[in-house]
């Protein structure tokens, strides 16, 4: 009972610190909309506005056709070289990334039946952009070449179904638009959640220390588990009021975002994730002297909580031996549980083993803080 | 004619809305230790760092070696003929730096030929006593040596004018001692001027003019001895039958007082001296006039706050129960003791101090008392309980402030109370019924809603007490409370302690740095290398040292470098702006025959007071050396 | 100029550098750090995407046709149960990214001269994974079907030439310049040297600054005879050693273990690395002279270096393709031309004549940041 008392006494006064700390409300403010909206509106990984050029030594209808089908907001037409010294000079100082190279008598093959070649030359130095290039040129050649056998057999496009061929039928799951926004969005409020969990605390009893708090903290009967907890449930509140924020404003206001799971079970995985989370901040918080350690520990053990979640890299990119090591961030575990809540709908036999793992990691590190958090105290001259 | 090294008229600076100086002039002549006393916040870092251009100015003149200075440049042109020591322990030190390799970039930094560096490092070395410790790493030095260090760095160069910023704040006694000696030493012999500020009114003594200042003003300017004949009034020590009843008689008449070697040391203004011993001879037992000190000045200057005791008519019962023992308590921190073989005994009621320098263990010993930190050998029983076996129970009857304001700066002042009732699990009812008599108890009540961090260092440190005090245990631990708070904060916090070891029987264990501070002790105890090497009434301390070494003298001399090096080989030698203090067992004609047997001849002489500090060194250094 | 100071203050820092753990290690491990961390984690190439493959025909034309998938470095097969309940689970947990139901009678529709239908099922959750998972597929069915074309015109006993003709009538001939195998490890290794030398070195040079007014020992500077220029070039060459060994380990990590080709001129990126170093550093000092903390330092550095690293360097996205807005932005910041001359040094094999505008750039760049840093720094502060 005086526990549950002190407790609550204790997450009031974190509130009321966090409250009255304006600098850091409007940064978490911040976190919480505008920088979630700028991330799911911000750079897109798809093709836009790709400056090319045309090497053309036809010069006829047919390739000016085909150059016409590259269009805006894909394609950026450069203009028509003269020299293949132009074309590597352009390329060196990457004035375009792509270069269709056109041989003399394209129209005259392409009347006479006989199999005409294009060249296309893409800059790969950045070869996420490349590929895409390479891809979509693909298409877009290989759909004007299809018209053209077409019209040369006199068929209709319905009439494609007369060949052998394997008729690919798409259906692309949970979302089917595209919508980079989704993913961008969601990605970054649990990224915003993972920063905060982990700075907010760590800094409060970093703060603590250096104001010498603490000290009339451990004369009293309060234990150092209390003193954890209590910022973790201050936390807790400070994030689900956040993410509440979030969700409405940004993921459902502005990007519509489907919640086809319970909205109540990403709540609770929330609740679960920043009691996890936190574990790690005050585990850096009673590692750490100062607030300058803080900040560089932070910045050390949040880049690979981050990256080995999955949220910028797919697992399947990742050599076989870092996938292993997965399991270790938490935010691996929040985050597939939170895209399967979204987007998939998922149910609770998905949810409930990646909690449990999620949860023994917070309890883990919570041990091992409460442990070197006596240590360090008792040890003190 | 008098040249002045620094000058300044007419300066004001404001940070933002608050005025930091306000119309504040000052002449520094060459050659003198000129001291800038006052108490935090009074403006005395913004003065000093102004006058080394180190900050930019609002209003005012400032004359640095004869020249009129106001932009960067003109100071920095000044730069090569000054140094500035920083607040803080060795703050300007580089901590993972070895101590030779702090002088060595002071040194190639300020351009000194490498020759040169050598011989003035080694030098300052071995006049400081650091040359032992010449590849030691700043961090693994001791306080007072750290201080020291920064100070020879600091004056590598020779300049010809010295500034520090409170040089002797949170250094102890000892160490202090040493400084003095050290800076007086260095002014005397070439001839340079020094400007140092000090928060210890007692420390004014030591300089040869000062100036006083309080709430971003210069009260006063001159010696010493001037200064203390500004003071407006006289000041008694006044004991009665019932000392809180006393008290409230001579609060209600607005005098200043403070609790006081078994009484109650009493500012009366000087209009009303008479009244006042009217006043003795029908109320107290016993009174007698006693020497003013700086400190009084301020309280000439100021009423008092009309905070009194309290309750009337509430008496603490007499008991002769014992709050606090401890049995041969000793930690050890590898093969270092911090404390051995300590044995106390504290009775209920009581006001207790523990003096002792830096590292002598008055920390680790109120660690252990509290729970904080298990002894390694022996026993220590706090209000019935020992800490080892019965943890919680001892925490739920003992209140703790720790050196530092260690309260929630961005909460209120309720909100601090009601933090600290819930933690103790007070109920709702009884929370706020304990808030409202706490409130009242400290006079806090018109602050309640503002932020700790919005308070004046006096207020803070009564709602730490507050806090202290919410579950009512039976005994505070109060470490260094009053460091850095001006004379009239002090006051109140110490009628406060007073009224609550007296009226509610309260025991409180305190330390101190101000050695002034420990005559408002019931009892001491002096410690020293972790063992109490003194223990008892500051009277009978005093009594005792009187028997054992006699009394102070200040002399001044012809040469006071010449006769200092004559006497100290022989007894304890302290500089005093330009006298020596020097203790003497017997009368003064027989001191003039010493001295005459030693070669030299006292200017003038005159008997000084035994204070704490001269029981401190007798017990400390003296001991050392015998 | 006195060349002693500077040295005195070099030495200093450099000893205290050397001391202090936790600093060493954010000025010699951190570059290396970020470099594991992002050169593994933005490389996006896709590989051993799991997939289930749902055959209800069962027939040869069916598994050759998967066997095109399970073949392919691309994908992996994962199953190949006939349970669509089980692999839409599977999908669903992410299991699996796709999975490819071939219905029956795919081969007696094929053999009959009729197109086939074959479902792919996509994870469509990030949607950058599924456009490659489309081109993927897209590229694999293509390729079968101007075979299956090409077989069905020449059963209908048509000329060689006019199967060529008609079954691909314009051969697309891809070919990646400067990055032949369009691997995204070379390009993001070599573009992240760019992106990390201007989010370390600020902080190095910012903290060391903020770490002294914290303690006090900055009055040291103040109050000594020092000049403003002397004491940021001070600061500045201790960190530039080290910034400098990271450059050299940073082009090890590109090279070594991430295998980027270096074809350019190496005096070309040595030099153009060091300016940008410098550059980068001379932010630190210039950040430095407006805060106090450590802490605000370091979120500053951060939120100073992190967006026009990521955003508008050219990393993710080539400057050309962003919008005229985000073009401007992005030469604001030095991070592009260093990118660019990355890209150049590395894979474009460049020298110094044709990278002399981004090498000017920067030059400019460098002296302009240590102008304002020199004016934004005073010895004398309002508070």
């Amino acid at each position: 009972m005086k526990s549950l008392r002190r407790l609550w006494v204790l997450t009031v006064k974190e509130i009321l610190q966090l409250w009255r700390d304006r600098v850091l409300l409007l940064a978490s403010l911040y976190l919480f909309t505008v920088d979630i909206f700028l991330a799911g509106s911000g750079i897109k990984l798809t093709l836009h506005q790709v400056p090319f050029s045309v090497f053309d030594l036809d010069r006829s209808a047919a390739s000016r056709e085909l150059i016409a089908r590259f269009q805006k907001p894909y394609f950026r037409f450069q203009g028509y070289l003269r020299s293949p010294e132009e074309a590597f000079r352009g390329f060196d100082q990457g004035r375009f990334l792509a270069l269709f190279d056109f041989p003399d008598g394209f129209e005259e093959d392409l009347k006479t039946e006989r199999q005409t070649r294009l060249q296309l030359l893409v800059d790969t130095s950045n070869a996420i952009m490349g590929n895409l290039i390479a891809g979509y040129s693909a298409l877009i050649v290989s759909r004007y070449a299809q018209d053209i056998t077409l019209h040369r057999l006199g068929y209709t496009k319905e009439m494609l179904r007369r060949f052998p061929l394997v008729d690919l039928k798409w259906r692309v799951f949970f979302n089917p638009n595209q919508e980079e926004a989704w993913f961008n969005a969601l990605s970054e409020l649990l990224t915003v959640i993972t920063m905060l969990t982990m700075l907010l605390p760590a800094a409060a009893l970093v703060r603590e220390k250096e104001r010498g708090t603490i000290e009339q903290l451990l004369v009293s009967p309060v234990s150092p588990l209390e003193v954890l907890l209590s910022k973790i449930s201050a936390m807790t509140l400070v994030i689900l009021t956040g993410t509440l924020l979030a969700v409405g404003l940004v993921l459902e206001g502005c990007f519509r975002v489907p919640i086809r799971g319970s909205f109540f079970a990403f709540l609770l995985i929330t609740v679960f994730y920043v009691f996890t989370s936190c574990g790690y901040g005050l585990f850096i918080g009673t590692l750490s002297r100062n607030l300058a350690q803080v900040g560089l520990l932070t910045i050390i053990a949040i880049a690979p909580i981050v990256f080995l979640s999955g949220t910028w890299t797919p697992p399947e990119a990742m050599p076989t031996w870092l996938r292993s090591l997965m399991v270790f961030s938490p935010l691996y575990h929040y985050l597939q549980m939170s895209f399967g809540l979204f987007l998939k709908g998922t149910g609770w036999d998905f949810l409930a083993p990646r909690a449990g793992r999620m949860l023994g990691l917070g309890v883990l590190v919570l041990f091992a803080s409460t442990l070197f958090f006596r240590k360090r105290f008792a040890q003190q001259g | 004619m008098e040249r002045v090294v620094v000058e300044v008229k007419g300066l004001g600076k404001r940070f933002g809305r608050q005025k930091a100086l306000e119309e504040v002039s000052l002449r520094v002549p060459q050659g003198v230790l000129f001291g800038v006393v006052g108490p935090d916040g009074a403006g005395k870092s913004t003065l000093l760092k102004i006058i080394t251009g180190l900050l930019d100015f609002d209003q005012g003149e400032v004359y640095l070696f004869g020249r009129r200075r106001s932009s960067e440049r003109d100071f920095e042109e000044a730069k090569a003929d000054l140094c500035f020591m920083p607040q803080g322990l060795g703050a300007n030190l580089y901590q993972e730096l070895s101590v030779e390799e702090n002088l060595h970039f002071f040194g190639k930094l300020r351009l000194l030929d490498p020759q040169a560096l050598e011989q003035r490092k080694e030098e300052l070395l071995v006049l400081t006593g650091l040359w032992p410790f010449r590849r030691r790493r700043v961090k693994h030095l001791s306080g007072g040596m750290k201080q020291k260090l920064a100070f020879i760095c600091s004056v590598l160069h020779q300049p010809r004018l010295i500034v520090l910023d409170e040089p002797t704040t949170g250094v102890d006694p000892l160490s202090r001692e040493e400084f003095w000696s050290l800076l007086a030493g260095l002014v005397w012999r070439l001839g340079v001027t020094a400007l140092v500020s000090t928060t210890y009114l007692e420390e004014a003594e030591r300089f040869e003019q000062l100036a006083l200042m309080h709430q971003g003003r210069i009260l006063l300017q001159g010696t010493p001895s001037e200064l203390l004949s500004q003071v407006k009034g006289e000041i008694y020590w006044v004991q009665g039958e019932d000392p809180l009843d006393l008290g409230e008689k001579i609060l209600n008449r607005g005098w200043h007082l403070f609790p006081y070697a078994g009484g109650f040391r009493v500012f009366v203004p000087r209009e009303k001296v008479k009244e006042a011993r009217t006043f003795w001879s029908q109320e107290a037992l016993q009174s007698r006039p006693i020497a003013p000190s700086l400190g009084d000045l301020l309280l000439g200057l100021s009423p008092p706050e009309p905070l009194a005791f309290r309750e009337k008519g509430a008496r603490a019962p007499k008991t002769l129960e014992t709050v606090v023992r401890t049995e041969d308590l000793t930690k050890e921190f590898g093969s270092f003791r911090a404390v051995e073989g300590v044995s106390l005994e504290i009775k209920a009621g009581e006001i207790f101090g523990l003096l002792g320098p830096n590292g002598a263990g008055k920390t680790t010993l109120i660690r252990m008392l509290c729970g904080l930190m298990a002894p390694t050998r022996g026993r220590a029983l706090v209000a019935g309980y020992d800490s080892r076996k019965t943890p919680r129970e001892l925490r739920e009857n003992i209140g703790y402030l720790s050196q530092a304001f260690s309260l929630y700066r961005d909460l209120t002042v309720q909100e601090n109370i009601r933090l600290m009732a819930g933690i103790y699990g007070l109920s709702g009812r009884e929370a706020r019924l304990r808030l409202k008599e706490l409130l009242k108890l400290t006079g806090l009540e018109p602050f309640q809603n503002l932020r700790a961090e919005d308070l004046p260092l006096g207020l803070r440190q009564r709602l730490a007490l507050a806090c202290a005090l919410i579950h009512r245990p039976r005994i505070v631990f109060l470490d260094e409370p009053t460091s850095g708070m001006d004379i009239l904060g002090r006051e109140i916090f110490w009628n406060l302690v007073f009224y609550l070891s007296r009226a509610q029987g309260l025991t409180c264990l305190v330390t101190t740095h101000y050695l002034a501070e420990a005559e408002h002790c019931d009892r001491l105890a002096l410690m020293h290398r972790g063992r109490i090497v003194a223990y008892g009434r500051p009277e009978d301390l005093k009594r005792e040292l009187e028997r054992e070494a006699g009394r102070p003298y200040l002399i001044s001399f012809e040469d006071l470098h010449e006769a200092r090096e004559r006497l100290k080989a022989e007894r304890p030698v302290m500089v005093f702006g330009r006298r020596l203090r020097l203790f003497f067992p017997g009368k003064a004609e027989e001191l003039e025959a010493y001295l005459r047997a030693k070669g030299l001849k006292a200017l003038s002489w005159e008997k000084g007071e035994i204070t704490m500090e001269d029981i401190f060194f007798w017990h400390t250094v003296g001991k050392d050396e015998t | 100029m006195k060349l002693k100071r500077i040295l005195a203050l070099v030495e200093k820092e450099t000893l205290e550098m050397w001391r202090d753990p936790l600093f060493l290690c954010l000025a010699l491990l951190v570059p290396s750090l970020f470099m594991f961390l992002f050169g593994y984690g933005l490389t996006l190439d896709v590989e051993h995407l799991p997939f289930w493959a749902i055959d209800y025909d069962q027939s040869p034309t069916s598994r050759d046709f998967l066997a095109n998938f399970s073949y392919s470095r691309y994908f992996s097969l994962k199953s190949r149960e006939t349970d669509e309940r089980k692999a839409l689970e599977a999908l669903v947990k992410g299991k699996i990214r796709l999975i490819l139901l071939v219905p029956p009678d795919f081969e007696r529709e094929l053999a009959a001269g009729r197109s086939a239908p074959v479902q792919a099922l996509i994870d469509g959750t990030f949607p950058y994974r599924a456009q490659i998972v489309k081109n993927y597929v897209q590229a694999i069915v293509g390729k079968l079907n101007r075979q299956k074309l090409k077989d069905f015109f020449r059963h209908k006993g048509l000329s060689e030439a006019r199967v060529e003709a008609l079954s691909e009538p314009i051969r697309l001939e891809v070919r990646y310049i400067y990055n032949e195998e369009a691997r995204s490890r070379w390009s993001v290794a070599s573009a992240l040297i760019g992106v990390i030398l201007l989010m370390v070195p600020p902080m190095l040079t910012s903290l060391a600054i903020c770490r002294e007014k914290e303690s006090g020992a900055i009055y040291n500077i103040y109050v000594s005879t020092i000049s403003r220029a002397e004491f940021l070039l001070g600061k500045a060459l201790p960190y530039f050693g080290i910034t400098a060994l990271n450059v050299l380990i940073l082009f090890l990590w590109a090279t070594l273990v991430f295998g980027a080709p270096f074809r350019g001129s190496f005096s070309c990126y040595l030099f153009s690395a060091l300016l940008y170093s410098f550059c980068s550093l001379g932010i630190g000092l210039w950040i430095s002279a407006f805060v106090r903390t450590q802490i605000a330092a370091l979120l500053l550095s951060l939120i100073v270096a992190m967006i026009p690293a990521f955003l508008y360097s050219g990393l993710l996205v080539p400057v050309v393709c962003l919008d005229v807005s985000g073009q401007v932005e992005a030469h604001l910041f030095p991070a592009m031309y260093f990118v660019s001359l990355l890209h150049g040094t590395f894979l474009k094999g460049l020298g110094w004549r044709a990278q002399a505008g981004n090498l000017l750039a920067l030059l400019i760049y460098t002296g302009l940041i240590y102008l304002l840093a020199y004016l934004s720094f005073h010895k004398r502060t309002k508070r």
